[in-house]
């Protein structure tokens, strides 16, 4: 017999283990496996965002985000459900075939989750809970929702499956509408089953801010109505309108037809989303001719009263030919604007020379982005300074050899507006904080956009000479038929041929426009329409200009402007 | 008769009884009754059927009847067993076989007979009665010291070990080859040959591996050695109740902690071989050196008892016992920490499982006998 108390050593060394490495793992180790212990037992889930509203000048809703159920399946549970899986497609309306499809790959691949359909309507939702299909589950989400439809559709932009803004304002104030992100902790118990936890453990998300555009929709919706008549008379490829405050650069309306529906963005082709006021440029044609003009006047080389011999409509600059719409004769340098004279601006621009006119050019902000900050704005294009000749003075004077796009266009018009200023042209008014419980509406939480650091470029008495010579236009010139009784507009027409894909001018296509503003001795609004390639009619005058007359009287008349008649009769200005 | 009790046996009651406490609270803490108790009216044949067959409740039970047998075997005088040692063998070896040849398999295992809500596992109560055997049959040996004289004590120890294989019970069986070993060492056996016959079946271990282990035995042994990379349940227990003891830290998450879903959640069967994960994720540090410490005191308590054993039946019974749930006690953490691969041995007072309670409590309660009765020794050859 032997004693057993040789055999402690043993066990103490065994216990001298365990409690080395129950040190090694319970303390100094211990950091590590909380971290893991966190990752295992919680899934951390983002809480998207309510993305910011988008409102018009006056607070009216163009764009809003709603929870909406979105449909997923546990491809798992329904592979093998012929039936149900058909059942489920007919209600959502997709396509059966494809749905089983998707959902026996998913699957094989042994995913536990599979989107069937992203946002669906609350009807179809609620149709579909009806059904009780088990492995069917439903997760709310965010949708877009723009509550008036296509108006100023392509201004506003969309948003895609996800909710990421593609284009417009959306995308522009992206920064200010998307929020913050919250998130959330969900448990998961030894199956992987997830679930939340008693106590709510996250952060909620922050919506995101309010943007509220200088649009105002009933504007909007009178220029839109003015389009949409002239692409009912005209059937043009594009039709664009725009009305700008000369005096603050704001965009009281910003449309383009054919009308684009964000809520229904899938539909439309590549061009119609585009707001091609912004992206797309092109030769203006006539209603460049006041800029020109107005380095004339600056650099006191002629007076408005000064005759210029048009030629009788035919003239040649080096190996080319220059025309005008019909054959004129003697015309004043007045004249020459108001009876759009190609031949007229074509002398004018060759004794004022290349340097000047380019000068002048970038002076009114052309080559260079508006400032409008909206996303595919085409700068436009100016031949480079070291590549001028006389034809291109000639052409430039008329409009032609350069483009630009509509904002740029309106932009430097305002200035003949607003004392000589090149204002920065807006679509954002103000971009105010959502308010909430701990955060009450007040000021602090909103930032305006307000016009900054106008450029002077023009001085005040050159400005009213153009401002006179664009009366005249409307007066006795080639907008004579659009004048309008009730306020006194000024402005300019533009017929401007469109380049051939070869490079020549075509003969049957052409870009049709005309801007003017109101009232003249006081302008409040500057309206722009442009009619690419209208059929059956094509001058400016004629497919533009009583369009734009009509913008002006109803827009002039919803602000209040007092109509003229009843100054007139007081202070004789007009005729 | 009024039972004398010494300190040893009142230190053994004591860390006893706390480790079964432990056991208990700890199952507590992680299972709350089934709502469905709720519904039934309170003391209706349901409720209490639902109630008796909730595992803490249970183990509840088979604590407080375990605790009254262990009083009654402190009356008794453990030498009277010298002469039912053979009969207890053969009863209990007896079921074995017929579980092994006829037993319905449960959790993988031919291991219980099923008693109506019970289940009875032969195999706790095999280990002890072939201590008894082996003791029995030691005690009045000669020829101890040499080969032919291991003959015999290796057949009574091998015979229920091959039958617990069988079942098979890998973790349960291998248990009796260091009971068998250390009784053979205190009966006198050459350390010599001990060691060969170790060296032997170290060597045998391969041909065990390739020749007679299941498929999911060798799994285990590969997750033993290589957790992270093995994608099976048993790596997931073993990673899962590493990081449940690991995050307990110092001084534990709490009993009653407000988040309810801690991560022995993620530990199969935690409220059974897996309890110390419970232990150390409640009770941190200081709880598991605390529970260490109480199995601490009672083997060297015991082995204190064994030393002063003058007889060499209770001498032998007790060294038996002990390095029967020393053994059961250390593998059992070493592989809920990653030290041990994972066999299926509880951990004895603490883990659920009244047949394991019964038979800890019975072996304990021979342990204090012996410690009471102190027979006058009559040994043949001299300590």
């Amino acid at each position: 017999m032997r004693s057993p108390n040789r055999y402690i050593g043993v066990v103490i060394l065994a216990f001298l283990v365990l409690i080395y490495r129950l040190f090694n793992i319970q303390i100094s180790r211990h950091s590590e496996y909380e971290a893991i212990r966190f990752s295992q037992a919680y899934l951390k889930v983002e809480i998207p965002p309510e993305k910011g509203m988008v409102f018009d000048r006056n607070g009216e809703v163009l764009a809003l985000s709603k929870l909406v159920e979105s449909v997923y399946v546990s491809p798992d549970k329904l592979k093998d459900r012929t039936d149900d899986i058909k059942r489920l497609c007919r209600v959502l309306g997709i396509d059966a075939n494809d749905t089983a499809k998707r959902i026996k790959e998913s699957a094989e691949n042994n995913r536990q989750f599979l989107w069937v359909k992203r946002r669906v309507d609350d009807d179809t939702a609620r149709k579909v809970k009806e059904m009780k299909i088990s492995g069917v589950g439903f997760k709310k989400e965010y949708k877009r929702f723009y509550p008036n439809g296509g108006l100023a559709g392509q201004l506003i932009g969309f948003r895609g499956v996800d909710e990421q803004p593609l284009g417009g304002v959306e995308l522009l104030c992206e920064d200010s509408l998307k929020g913050e992100p919250g998130y959330q902790y969900l448990q998961r118990d030894a199956r992987q089953k997830h679930f939340t936890p008693p106590e709510a453990v996250g952060q909620p998300s922050k919506p995101g801010k309010n943007v509220y555009l200088t649009i105002d929709v009933v504007v909007q919706y009178t220029v839109e109505n003015a389009l949409e008549e002239v692409a009912k008379k005209y059937k043009p490829r594009w039709a664009g309108g725009m009305v700008l405050a000369p005096k603050t650069g704001e965009i009281l309306a910003m449309a383009n037809v054919p009308r684009f529906d964000p809520n229904q963005y899938q539909q439309y082709s590549d061009e119609v989303k585009r707001n091609r006021l912004v992206t797309d440029s092109y030769e203006p044609g006539s209603v460049f001719k006041p800029f020109v003009m107005s380095a004339v006047l600056e650099q006191h080389l002629f007076r408005p009263d000064d005759r210029f011999f048009c030629e009788n409509g035919s003239f040649k600059v080096g190996r080319r030919t220059i025309r005008d719409h019909k054959p004129l004769g003697w015309l004043t340098l007045s004249e020459v604007l108001s009876k759009s004279s190609n031949i007229g601006m074509s002398k004018v621009g060759l004794s004022l020379g290349k340097e000047n006119i380019y000068d002048c050019v970038k002076k009114f902000g052309f080559g260079e982005y508006s400032g409008i900050g909206l996303s595919g704005e085409h700068r436009g294009l100016i031949t480079p300074r070291s590549r001028w000749n006389d034809y291109t003075v000639a052409s430039v004077s008329m409009g032609h050899e350069i483009s630009v796009n509509s904002v740029q266009l309106t932009r430097a018009y305002a200035s003949f507006a607003n004392g000589g200023n090149l204002v920065k042209p807006q679509v954002i008014m103000k971009i105010a904080e959502r308010p909430s419980a701990e955060k009450p509406a007040d000021e602090s939480g909103i930032k305006y956009f307000r016009t900054e650091n106008t450029a002077h470029i023009l001085s005040s008495d050159i400005e009213y000479q153009i401002r006179l010579m664009l009366r005249e236009v409307v007066l006795s010139g080639t907008a004579a038929s659009a004048n309008l009784k009730s306020y006194a507009m000024a402005g300019k027409t533009g017929t401007a041929q469109k380049v051939n894909p070869d490079g020549t001018y075509s003969h049957d296509k052409y870009l049709s426009s005309f801007i003017a503003f109101a009232p003249v001795d006081n302008p409040e609004i500057l309206v722009l329409v442009v009619v690419d390639e209208p059929k059956g009619g094509y001058y400016g005058s004629e497919v533009a200009a009583p369009y734009v007359a009509k913008i002006i009287g109803k827009t002039l008349k919803y602000f209040r402007v007092a109509p003229r008649e009843n100054l007139s009769r007081i202070s004789g200005i007009g005729h | 008769m009024k039972v004398q009790l010494t300190t040893e046996n009142r230190i053994l009651i004591f860390t006893m009884l706390c480790l079964v406490a432990i056991g208990i609270v700890s199952m507590w803490s992680i299972m709350s009754l089934p709502a469905s108790v709720y519904e039934q009216p309170l003391l209706s044949t349901a409720s209490i059927v639902k109630l008796l067959s909730f595992q803490p409740i249970k183990q509840t039970i088979f604590a407080i009847g375990g605790f009254l047998l262990f009083i009654l075997l402190l009356r008794m005088n453990y030498y009277k067993l010298k002469d039912y040692s053979f009969i207890f063998y053969l009863i209990i070896l007896g079921l074995l076989v017929v579980l092994v040849g006829w037993g319905r398999i449960s959790r993988g295992t031919r291991a219980w007979f099923s008693l109506g809500p019970f289940a009875l596992q032969p195999s706790e109560f095999m280990k002890i009665a072939t201590t008894l055997m082996l003791a029995r049959w030691m005690m009045h040996q000669t020829n101890i010291s040499s080969i032919t004289g291991m003959i015999v004590p290796f057949i009574i120890a091998t015979v229920p070990m091959g039958l617990v294989m069988l079942q098979p019970d890998l973790g349960s069986a291998l248990v009796f080859l260091p009971m068998l070993f250390v009784m053979l060492f205190v009966a006198g056996a050459r350390v010599k040959y001990l060691a060969i016959t170790a060296v032997l079946i170290a060597l045998s271990l391969p041909v065990a591996y390739f020749g007679m282990l299941k498929d999911y035995q060798r799994m285990r042994l590969q997750v033993f050695i290589n957790p992270d990379k093995s994608p099976t349940a048993d790596a997931y227990q073993l990673i899962s109740s590493k990081i449940a003891v690991g995050t307990g830290g110092v001084l534990g998450r709490g009993l009653v902690t407000t988040d309810e879903y801690t991560p022995t959640v993620f530990v199969p069967e935690r409220h059974n071989d897996f309890i110390f994960t419970i232990i150390g994720e409640k009770g941190g540090f200081l709880g598991t050196t605390a529970v260490l410490l109480l199995y601490f005191a009672l083997f060297i308590t015991a082995l204190f008892i064994a030393t002063t054993t003058r007889e060499p039946f209770g001498r032998l019974i007790v060294s038996g016992l002990v390095t029967l749930m020393a053994v059961q006690v250390f593998i059992n953490i070493a592989m809920t920490i990653g030290l041990a691969p994972i066999t299926g041995i509880t951990l004895p007072l603490i883990s659920y499982g009244g047949s394991s309670l019964l038979a800890t409590f019975i072996a304990l309660a021979l342990i204090n006998n012996i410690r009471i009765k102190q027979i006058p020794s009559f040994a043949v050859r001299d300590f």
